[in-house]
C-alpha cells in the first residue's frame, strides 16, 4: 500500500502497476489517472472532507459492466475505462467536494447493501445473481438515483475525448457513428490545464 | 473620430468585456484614449479553445464554481414568504461566461433586432396588470445606425426577405451572404408555406466569408456553448478586443474581480478596486468609469460601491438599482424525424453535421388576446438539438415510461437515438414582463471567496408570458407535425434563462424611475457609464446580444462626445 496524493492511498498487486504509481506519484495528482489502465486498481482509500472512504474498484467496476456491458456490437464500461475515470473524478480537487463525496459515499453503501443482503461480497455472486441484484435495486429510489448517478459519470467516459484516458480508441463514438469536433483537445488545453493556462503565459505573449 | 492628444489624457476604466463592453474598448481605443479592461476571467485566446465537451460544458472552466462564487436564488414559500438558498445548493447558475470577451464566446449568435414597438410598448400595447412597462427614452431610429454598424463591425450573415413585421433598414441587405443550409431548411419552408406562416432566414453573427484576421465558418457541428476556433462568431473578443489591442491604446487586466468604485466626495468615481490574480487587492485610477459585468452582477457591483456618499450603492439614491431585473422569456419545442421513414437519401441529408437550419418565424410579433385585443408575442428560431453527446445520453438513462433504464436495453435505446433519428427544436423568444418581484439585491449573510456579498435574486416571472408563450408553443408544434416530425411537443418554461439577462438600471429621462439616462450615464454620478443589457426597461422578443452591442456603439459615442464638449 502507498500514499499517492495528499488523499488519496491505492493499494496493488501488481508489480508493473506499481511503477506506474511511484512514477505518477511524482507528477501532480490528476496526470497520475491517465497511467492508469483498469483492473490494475483494487482498493482506494480516499479522503474528502475528512471522511475517509474504502473503494472497492472492483466491485465499482462489476457495478459499471452491468449497466453498460460490453456486446457485440457496443463497447463496455471496462473498454472504456470508465472505473479509472469515475476515480479521476473522485481525485478532482476542482470539484466540489460534496460531489466527490457523494459519488464515493454511493459506491461505498451500494457495496455494503449487496454484502448486507447476499452475506457474500458482490463479485462472488454469478453474473446473474449480480444482475437480479442490481435489477432488484433499481426497483429502490435511493439505489435508482445512485446508479442512475454512476451511469451518467459511465456516459461521460463514453464521449470524453479520449485524451481524458476513456473511450478508448474513440470506442464510444465509432459505436454511434458519432464525429467529435476538431480542433480536438490537447494536453495542454484540456481540462484542468486550462484552468491555469493563462499563468503559464509569459507577459510578452499577451 | 478625434485624434488628438488631448485624448490620451483621458483614461476610460471598462469593468468587463462582453458584448457591453466590446464596442465602447473598440471604439475608446481606435479614438486614442487610455483605455483599461479589467476582466474577472481569464484571458483565453482562440488557440486555448477545444471542441472539447469536458472543458466547456461539463467543468467550471469558464464559470466559476459555485462554492467560490455562489448566487442567492429566491423563491416563495407555501406562506408566501420569500426565501433565499444558495445556488450552491439550489443549483440555478447565472454565469455565463468569465473570460475575456464574456459570454459573447459562446453565444449561437442568432441575431434579432427590436422592432420600432418595442420601443414604445407602453404606448402600443394594452396595460398588463403587475408588470411595470414603460417606453424607452429612445427611439428604434435611434438605434438603428448603431444596428447597422453591428452588422458590419461583429459580422452578420444572412438574407433579408420581406415579410409583414420586417423593421426599417438603412442597408438593403446583410454584408455577409447566408450560412450553409441543411436539406431540413427548405422541409420547413415547404411546410410553413403550406401553414401560410411567413419564415424568414435566420441572421447569425458568424461570417460566412473571411473578413480582417477572421476566417469564415467552418461548419464544426460545436458552435452555441463553444469558443470559435477560426473567429468567425463575433464574440466581443475576437471582433472587437484584438482589434482594440493593435492600437497600442487597450489594456486587459484579467483575473480582476472589482469590487468597489470609489468616489471623491463629489459624484464622481476615481478608483475601481478590484481582487488581482495574486490575491492581493489593488486599483485602477481614471476619468471614466463604464460598467459592462452582464446584469445581475453590474447591479451588484453598484450595490456594493455603496459609501457615505451613496449610503444605498452607487447611483442609487432612487433606490432603483437592481429593480425590474428581466429575462427572455418563452420555451422551447422538439420532434423527431425518423430515418425509417425517410429515403437513405433524405436522411443522410438531414443527418449532416455541422450546417444551420436557420430560420425564424416573426409571424406572430403580434398576435390577439381573448378580447380580439392586438398585443405582443413573439419569435421561434428553429435548430437541431445541440450535437454535445453527454447531455443527450444522460437523458436516455429513462425509457418512455420514465424508468431508469440500463444494459442492452439502455445500449439499444442510445443507438436508436444516434443512428435512426434526428430531433428538431424551436426555441421561443417573448418578452419577460418586468415587475416588483424580480430584482437584484445583494445577500445579508453569504460571501463569496474574496469575502464580497454576493447578488440575491428573485426571479418571479409573470403569468402573462405563459399565456403568450403557450400561443407560439402550439403554433410552433403545428410547423413541426406538417414537416413530419413525430414526438412533437412543446414546454413553457417559468424559470428565467439564465443566459438572456438584462435590466437592473434602467435607463430614462426620470432620476426618480431610472438609474441611467438617455446616454447610459448614471444619473446620479458625474462620470459612471453602464453599457451592457442592464439599461433595458423592457427586452423585447428577440434575443438581446445584437441589441446590447448596439446600444454599446451608441454610447460610445456619447461618450466621445461628452469628453469633446468637455462635459467629462
Amino acid at each position: 500500500m502507498k500514499q499517492l496524493f495528499s488523499n488519496m492511498i491505492i493499494s496493488t498487486n501488481r508489480r508493473g502497476f506499481l511503477r506506474t504509481l511511484i512514477l505518477g506519484g511524482l507528477a501532480l495528482q490528476l496526470p497520475f489517472i491517465f497511467h492508469c489502465k483498469s483492473n490494475d486498481l483494487q482498493v482506494i482509500t480516499l479522503t474528502i472532507r475528512d471522511k475517509i472512504f474504502l473503494i472497492n474498484t472492483e466491485f465499482l467496476l462489476n457495478i459499471m459492466q452491468i449497466l453498460l456491458p460490453k456486446t457485440q456490437q457496443a463497447p463496455g464500461a471496462n473498454d472504456l475505462k470508465s472505473d479509472i475515470y469515475y476515480l479521476w473524478l473522485l481525485n478532482d480537487t476542482h470539484i466540489e467536494e460534496s460531489r466527490r463525496a457523494y459519488l464515493a459515499e454511493i459506491v461505498v453503501q451500494m457495496e455494503a447493501y449487496f454484502v448486507d443482503k447476499y452475506k457474500e461480497d458482490f463479485s462472488n455472486l454469478t453474473l446473474s445473481e449480480q444482475n437480479d441484484a442490481v435489477s432488484s435495486l433499481t426497483k429502490t429510489k435511493w439505489g435508482e438515483g445512485y446508479l442512475s448517478s454512476i451511469m451518467s459519470i459511465i456516459i461521460e467516459s463514453m464521449f470524453a475525448n479520449p485524451i481524458y484516458n476513456c473511450n478508448t480508441d474513440k470506442a464510444g463514438w465509432k459505436w454511434l457513428n458519432y464525429q467529435g469536433g476538431f480542433p480536438e483537445p490537447q494536453m495542454s488545453n484540456k481540462y484542468p490545464e486550462i484552468l491555469t493556462i493563462t499563468q503559464s503565459r509569459s507577459i510578452h505573449e499577451k | 473620430m478625434k485624434n488628438s492628444e488631448s485624448n490620451k489624457i483621458k483614461k476610460i476604466c471598462i469593468v468587463g468585456s462582453g458584448a457591453g463592453a466590446g464596442p465602447i474598448i473598440y471604439e475608446l481605443s481606435l479614438a486614442e484614449f487610455q483605455v483599461i479592461v479589467l476582466e474577472k476571467g481569464p484571458w483565453l485566446k482562440t488557440a486555448d479553445y477545444a471542441k472539447d465537451e469536458i472543458s466547456m460544458t461539463r467543468r467550471d472552466v469558464v464559470t466559476p464554481r459555485l462554492i467560490d462564487e455562489p448566487q442567492v436564488i429566491e423563491t416563495q414559500n407555501n406562506a408566501g414568504e420569500w426565501v433565499g438558498i444558495s445556488n450552491e445548493i439550489e443549483g440555478q447558475n447565472f454565469w455565463n461566461g468569465s473570460v475575456l470577451g464574456g459570454s459573447s464566446n459562446f453565444m449561437s449568435g442568432y441575431f434579432h433586432r427590436l422592432k420600432p414597438n418595442d420601443f414604445k410598448m407602453k404606448s402600443v400595447y394594452p396595460p398588463i396588470e403587475g408588470a411595470n412597462i414603460v417606453d424607452w427614452p429612445i427611439s428604434y431610429d435611434d438605434l438603428e445606425p448603431y444596428y447597422d454598424k453591428v452588422e458590419k463591425i461583429i459580422g452578420v450573415s444572412g438574407k433579408i426577405v420581406p415579410h409583414k413585421f420586417q423593421e426599417k433598414r438603412s442597408s438593403p441587405d446583410f454584408p455577409y451572404p447566408p450560412l450553409a443550409e441543411n436539406y431540413v431548411s427548405q422541409i420547413l419552408d415547404k411546410a410553413t408555406q403550406k401553414l401560410e406562416i411567413e419564415i424568414i432566414p435566420m441572421p447569425r453573427a458568424i461570417l460566412s466569408r473571411p473578413a480582417g484576421k477572421r476566417n469564415s465558418c467552418y461548419y464544426s457541428n460545436f458552435c452555441g456553448s463553444y469558443a470559435c476556433n477560426s473567429d468567425a462568431k463575433g464574440s466581443s473578443r475576437a471582433a472587437l478586443i484584438n482589434i482594440a489591442l493593435e492600437t497600442g491604446n487597450c489594456q486587459i487586466i484579467d483575473q480582476a474581480k472589482v469590487f468597489h468604485l470609489e468616489t471623491n466626495g463629489n459624484n464622481k468615481i476615481i478608483k475601481a478596486h478590484y481582487h488581482a490574480k495574486d490575491g492581493t487587492s489593488a486599483y485602477i485610477e481614471a476619468d471614466i468609469f463604464v460598467i459592462a459585468a452582464q446584469a445581475i452582477e453590474t447591479s451588484r457591483l453598484l450595490l456594493l460601491s455603496k459609501n457615505k456618499e451613496f449610503p444605498n450603492g452607487l447611483a442609487n439614491n432612487h433606490n432603483q438599482v437592481g429593480k425590474n431585473l428581466v429575462f427572455s422569456a418563452g420555451g422551447i419545442g422538439s420532434g423527431i424525424f425518423n430515418f425509417e421513414k425517410l429515403s437513405k437519401e433524405q436522411a443522410e441529408k438531414i443527418n449532416l453535421p455541422g450546417v444551420f437550419i436557420n430560420r425564424s418565424v416573426h409571424h406572430y410579433y403580434e398576435i390577439k388576446n381573448d378580447d380580439d385585443q392586438v398585443i405582443k408575442g413573439g419569435i421561434f428560431d428553429f435548430l437541431f438539438e445541440h450535437a454535445n453527446p453527454i447531455g443527450k445520453s444522460i437523458r436516455n438513462k429513462w425509457n418512455k415510461s420514465g424508468e431508469f433504464i440500463y444494459g442492452e436495453e439502455f445500449q439499444n435505446q442510445l443507438l436508436h437515438y444516434f443512428t435512426k433519428q434526428r430531433k428538431l427544436k424551436f426555441e421561443i423568444f417573448i418578452d419577460w414582463q418586468p415587475n416588483d418581484n424580480c430584482f437584484v439585491s445583494l445577500d445579508p449573510e453569504i460571501k463569496d471567496r474574496w469575502g464580497d456579498s454576493v447578488a440575491r435574486l428573485r426571479l418571479q416571472h409573470h403569468e402573462h408570458d405563459v399565456m403568450v408563450g403557450k400561443i407560439l408553443a402550439q403554433k410552433g408544434e403545428d410547423i413541426l407535425k406538417e414537416m413530419g416530425c413525430h414526438s412533437v411537443r412543446s414546454s413553457i418554461g417559468t424559470l428565467p434563462p439564465p443566459n438572456l439577462q438584462a435590466g437592473g438600471c434602467r435607463f430614462g429621462n426620470d432620476p426618480k424611475t431610472s438609474v441611467l439616462d438617455v446616454n447610459c450615464k448614471a444619473h446620479d454620478v458625474k462620470n459612471l457609464y453602464v453599457s451592457d443589457g442592464s439599461f433595458m426597461p423592457t427586452g423585447g422578443s428577440v434575443t438581446y446580444t445584437w441589441t446590447i452591442y448596439a446600444n454599446a456603439f451608441r454610447v460610445a459615442d456619447k461618450i466621445i462626445e461628452a469628453i469633446n464638449n468637455s462635459e467629462l
